[in-house]
Parts: structure tokens; C-alpha cells; sequence
């Protein structure tokens, strides 16, 4: 043995080490949460499931009877483009494959169409769900700047596809937004632009209202913000109409001017209100598109929302609500579930997980099951 | 085998005492880091609560309080654990070189001793890996005397007292200690393939001695160090999920370190004469 030394030693340091680091590995907890309360109506228990994932890589579910379900998955996409492209990433990966950088989603019974922004084309991948077939068409590109932004679907018919366009225009360090409307024709490989008029003149951020949710409506909502580069000083709202913007007063009416955060939801716009540290109630301005009436709806408050995300998802008639909070030793997620129509929250459920955990809402499901 | 024992053996006690010396200065460094990191944080929250006379909860707002993991993630502490990764990679060299340029000639002992010469490749290859990972868990036993000696130096109400895994998470040295197995066994075969490199590179070069007979064969390195780059840059598209590039990466990894140990085994075996 003593031939042996200092192979010995070194080996010996090295189990010790790399053996307690192998031990420390394996003592850590699984990256999960766990239910650790729950209250309101009992019935809801059974209808709650939550998709999201967390730090990007690991893909869960929470179910109200307090299962959670995790996965790895392994993504393509730039995660960054928002929740779509995760669920198209889990639930078509081929279609993800050497995607174009930005990305617009539409998703039928039969197919999911995926429209996209390369260098000098624009690409239209077609994944027919039956058949799991992936068809791709390119489009030459032409007079489209080369840092536009493809927002979203306006309508499509098989053929052809109207997509909504933005372009920046950089002068004297401001940088203003056109916007435009693309129709690709799918069978002929071409391409038109049509710029959208604006009915009335503003100085200030033109923006589009990003939804949530995969889409085929017609009207996109339109967000011009006055800002003196951090607080917002003022919003005005319009709607595409045959290709005008027009004022958009009952929106402007009801949303708050100060706050950013309008999200659409189907035929719901959903505005949370700015962070406020220890608010008893977070006031959520609900706009219903189809009787174009809105209110405002109390939650109470779970957590001080400057320490954490706010994810909402609105389902069913019903707001969910999820809230991080995060501190040095675990992270926790308030879920609130409430009913729009009677402005009362019907359920909610406390979550733990581990310290450092990043958790993202991507949708909740309520169906009876 | 006796003989790669004894071999690796000799080497290990050839280097130990560099090796030791190089280690407790880096350690010591990260002691004298780790303590002058805390103590700046805490001086300055004194000075901010003397100059604004304000309360020390508020000067804690202004300034946040202090964690291992911001002394670990900060340029000097990880500059420590770079420079022993570059000394490690530094003696992938020299434990070649000193053998031909020490005072007595010790390579010519070696390749003189009776049986395989591969015994002599393999036991400078162990000892430089077991060097490295000596140094890695040297490093991961640090944490723990470390990390106390930082919440000792403060105050309870200066410090935020966090786990290793969430001192790792912050300083991004994730990617030297990955819990998970793979990635970890991935790492370290990049670190492998390196120091297989240096030894390849150095055989060569003792071989041929020649200037253009060496830049050839260093060119055709070169090309393959490219065409290695190169794969790795078509593997990482976002044509493909993590799970398959890994798989391709330690496909490629492997074959090139496979050439690689060919290469060098064949130059000390027949090219490197007495």
C-alpha cells in the first residue's frame, strides 16, 4: 500500500469531495411544488388543473386535488415569444424545428399554422394534426424592414392569410411603430402590404395588445401610450376597422390610463392594476368585447405583489389568478379562482416549491372532469 | 497494470508538492476574499447609515444584504477558481515538458522501462485528470468552511444565509458542479478532451522537432480542431432538442478523443525514439 501513496490520498480526497458532492446532489428535492392549502367552494377541487413550467425546462401540472404532475420537456422554441410557442414546442415539436425567429400561432381542430419571419422570406408551416404531416411554404420577402415583427393572425381561409405587421422607424433617437397588414397567398408564394391608416394623430408608443391565447379574431386592439420613458402618462385605445384605426372610447373610458398590463382573453380585456405594495385587494378591470361593458372585479390580495409575478388566465367565465412570491427559502404561488359574472373568488389554493423556482402560468383549465 | 500503477504513482508524488502549494494559495486567496467581500458590504451599510443618518433596516433597503453566494459569483472569486482550472490545464504541458528539460533527463529512464509504452501515457493522463477533479472537490469542500465563515463575519441582520445548490444557481459554476449526472459526466469529458489535445500536441512536437514537419502536423490539428468547432456550431442549432444534441455532442466528443489517444498513443509507442 505504501507503493501506492499517493495515488491513495488523492483518490481518497476525491471520493470524499466528489462523493459529498454526489451525496448533496441527491439530497436536493426534486424541482416541484406542493399544495399546502386550499379554501373556498370544496367543488372546485376536482376541476382546477394548471399548466405551467418551471425555470424552462420542467413542464408541470397542479391539479386542485392537490397531485402535481411533473415532466421534463425539452424545448425549441425562443421561449421568450411567450406561452404559445410552449405549448406548441410540448405538443408539435416538429413543427418547431429550425423555426423562424418570430412567430405568429393559429391552431384549428384539423391544423396548427405557424407564421414566421426569416431574413429574406416568410415562412408559413402548416402541421396537419390527423395526418402529422408538416407542409412548409416560403414566401419571398418584400419591403419589410428587417427587424419587423409579425403580432398576429387577422384571418385566413386556407388560401390566403392576413397577418398584422410592425415596422420601427428610427429617426432623430425615437423610435415610432407603422403598422401594417401582410397578405400571404399560400398557393401563389406572394406577398401584399397594406398600411394601416391612423384616424387620428398622437405623438407617443404605438402598441399591440398581445394575447394570451391563440386567436383568429379580426380586430386587434391598438394601445397608443404616452410615456415620459418610465411612467405612463396617458393611454388612448383603437380598433382596426377596413384598415383605419379608429378611437376606441368605451375602452378608454374604463381602463385604467396609468397602467399597462391590458391583456385579451377570447372576447375578455383584462387589465391588472400596477403593483402596490400591501393592497388589500387587487382591482381587475374586466371588458366584455361582445356587450362592450366592463367592471371592475376585488380580489383579495395574497401576496405583496411588488415581490412577485402575477399570471392571469380566464376561463369558463371564471379569472384565475396565480401570484409568486419569492424568498430566500422556497417559492410560493397563491392561486384564486373567481367567478367574473358574480365578482366573488371561489377558490384558493396555496403552493410551495423549491427556493429560486421561476413559475409560469401558461393556461388553467377548468372542466368538470 | 502494475506498471501504469507504480507509473501513475511516481507521477502524483512528482507533482504533489507544486500541486499542493498552487492549491493552498488559491484556497487561502478565497479565504482572504471571502472575508475583505463580507467586511466592504458591511462597511459600506455603516458608512451609508453615518453619512445619511438613517436607520440600518433602511440603509439594508438601499443596499441589500450580503450572501455567499454574491462573494462566490463575484469577478475576483471566480477568477481564483479559473486560474486553478488554467494551472491544471498549464500542468497538461508540463508534465511532459519536465521530463525532457529536468536536470536529469527523466524521459529517457521512462521510455527505457521495459513493457508497453502506453503505461507511461495513460499514468501522466490519470494523474492530470485526478489533479483536476482533486482540485474540483477541494473546491466543493471550500463551500462549506466558506460559507459559514462569511455569516460569521456579519451581523444577523447583514446577511441573507442561502444554500450551496442556490450559491452554485447564482454564480453560474452550475456548469463545473451540474447535479445531474450527465451533464456533469459531459463537462468533464470536454475537460478530458482538452487535456487529451495538450498531450497529442506535445508528442507531436517532441517527435518531429522540426519546424515544418511540426507546423504540418499542427495545421492538420488546426483543421481538425475546426472541423470539431464546427460540428459542435451544427449541433447547437435550434434545429434540434437538448436531449439530441447531447447525444451528438458526446458521439463527436468521443470519436475525437478516440483519434486524439490513437494519435498520441502511436507517437509515444514508435515516433519518440531515445
Amino acid at each position: 500500500m505504501r507503493k501506492y501513496m499517493h495515488l491513495t490520498a488523492m483518490l481518497a480526497v476525491i471520493t470524499i469531495g466528489i462523493g459529498s458532492f454526489f451525496g448533496y446532489a441527491a439530497a436536493q428535492p426534486d424541482l416541484r411544488f406542493r399544495l399546502v392549502e386550499q379554501q373556498g367552494d370544496i367543488s372546485w377541487k376536482d376541476r382546477l388543473e394548471l399548466t405551467g413550467v418551471i425555470n424552462d425546462e420542467d413542464w408541470f401540472t397542479v391539479r386542485g386535488n392537490g397531485k402535481v404532475e411533473t415532466s421534463s420537456r425539452f424545448f425549441l422554441a425562443d421561449q421568450t415569444l411567450g406561452n404559445d410557442m410552449y405549448e406548441m414546442d410540448a405538443a408539435y415539436p416538429e413543427l418547431m424545428r429550425g423555426q423562424p425567429y418570430v412567430n405568429v400561432v393559429s391552431e384549428s381542430e384539423e391544423r396548427v399554422s405557424l407564421y414566421g419571419l426569416n431574413e429574406k422570406t416568410i415562412e408559413v408551416r402548416v402541421w396537419e394534426k390527423k395526418k402529422s404531416k408538416l407542409t412548409t411554404t416560403v414566401i419571398p420577402k418584400q419591403d419589410i424592414a428587417e427587424d419587423a415583427t409579425l403580432h398576429r393572425l387577422i384571418s385566413a381561409d386556407g388560401n390566403t392569410a392576413d397577418l398584422l405587421l410592425e415596422e420601427f422607424d428610427y429617426q432623430n433617437e425615437e423610435v415610432t411603430s407603422k403598422f401594417s397588414i401582410v397578405t400571404v397567398d399560400l398557393k401563389g408564394k406572394r406577398m401584399s402590404k397594406r398600411m394601416i391608416e391612423e384616424g387620428t394623430s398622437h405623438n407617443g408608443d404605438l402598441t399591440v395588445i398581445f394575447d394570451q391565447e391563440r386567436t383568429t379574431r379580426e380586430n386587434a386592439i391598438f394601445v397608443r401610450t404616452i410615456s415620459d420613458g418610465e411612467e405612463v402618462e396617458s393611454q388612448s385605445h383603437f380598433v382596426l376597422e377596413a384598415g383605419k384605426l379608429v378611437p376606441f372610447p368605451e375602452l378608454d373610458r374604463l381602463v385604467r390610463k396609468d397602467s399597462y398590463g391590458l391583456s385579451q382573453y377570447g372576447d375578455l380585456l383584462v387589465q391588472l392594476p400596477n403593483e402596490e405594495e400591501n393592497e388589500p385587494r387587487h382591482e381587475v378591470t374586466i371588458f366584455d368585447l361582445r356587450t362592450m361593458k366592463g367592471k371592475e372585479l376585488k380580489l383579495p390580495a395574497r401576496s405583496t405583489a411588488k415581490e412577485g409575478d402575477r399570471m392571469i388566465d380566464v376561463v369558463d367565465g371564471k379569472l384565475v389568478l396565480a401570484q409568486q412570491k419569492q424568498d430566500a427559502k422556497e417559492g410560493i404561488v397563491f392561486v384564486q379562482i373567481h367567478d367574473i359574472e358574480k365578482d366573488e373568488t371561489v377558490f384558493e389554493a396555496k403552493l410551495k416549491g423549491n427556493e429560486d423556482v421561476q413559475f409560469r402560468l401558461l393556461h388553467a383549465n377548468l372542466a368538470e372532469r | 497494470m502494475k506498471k501504469y500503477l507504480l507509473l501513475t504513482n511516481e507521477e502524483l508524488k512528482r507533482t504533489a508538492k507544486p500541486y499542493l502549494i498552487v492549491v493552498a494559495v488559491l484556497m487561502l486567496l478565497e479565504f482572504i476574499l471571502t472575508a475583505a467581500i463580507t467586511k466592504m458590504h458591511e462597511g459600506k451599510i455603516e458608512t451609508f447609515m453615518r453619512e445619511n443618518g438613517v436607520s440600518m433596516q433602511e440603509a439594508i433597503d438601499a443596499y441589500g444584504k450580503s450572501s455567499f453566494a454574491q462573494v462566490v459569483a463575484s469577478g475576483p472569486f471566480l477568477l481564483i477558481l479559473g486560474a486553478g482550472m488554467m494551472v491544471i490545464l498549464i500542468s497538461a504541458f508540463v508534465i511532459w515538458y519536465r521530463d525532457w528539460f529536468g536536470k536529469t533527463n527523466y524521459i529517457y529512464r521512462l521510455l527505457l522501462l521495459p513493457g508497453s509504452r502506453s503505461s507511461i501515457y495513460f499514468a501522466k493522463l490519470t494523474t492530470i485528470v485526478l489533479l483536476m477533479f482533486g482540485f474540483v472537490a477541494i473546491q466543493w469542500l471550500m463551500f462549506f468552511v466558506l460559507a459559514p465563515l462569511h455569516d460569521l463575519l456579519l451581523p444577523p441582520e447583514l446577511f441573507e444565509r442561502v444554500s450551496i445548490a442556490a450559491v452554485l444557481e447564482r454564480s453560474g459554476l452550475m456548469y463545473l458542479y451540474d447535479f445531474y449526472l450527465p451533464n456533469f459526466a459531459l463537462i468533464y469529458l470536454f475537460a478530458l478532451l482538452l487535456i487529451v489535445f495538450i498531450f497529442t500536441l506535445v508528442l507531436i512536437e517532441r517527435s518531429y522537432r522540426k519546424g515544418k514537419k511540426v507546423i504540418r502536423i499542427f495545421l492538420q490539428f488546426v483543421i481538425l480542431g475546426a472541423v470539431y468547432g464546427a460540428t459542435l456550431l451544427v449541433i447547437n442549432s435550434d434545429h434540434l432538442f437538448a436531449n439530441e444534441k447531447g447525444m451528438l455532442f458526446l458521439a463527436f466528443t468521443f470519436l475525437y478523443l478516440a483519434f486524439l489517444v490513437i494519435i498520441g498513443l502511436r507517437t509515444v509507442s514508435k515516433k519518440i525514439t531515445v
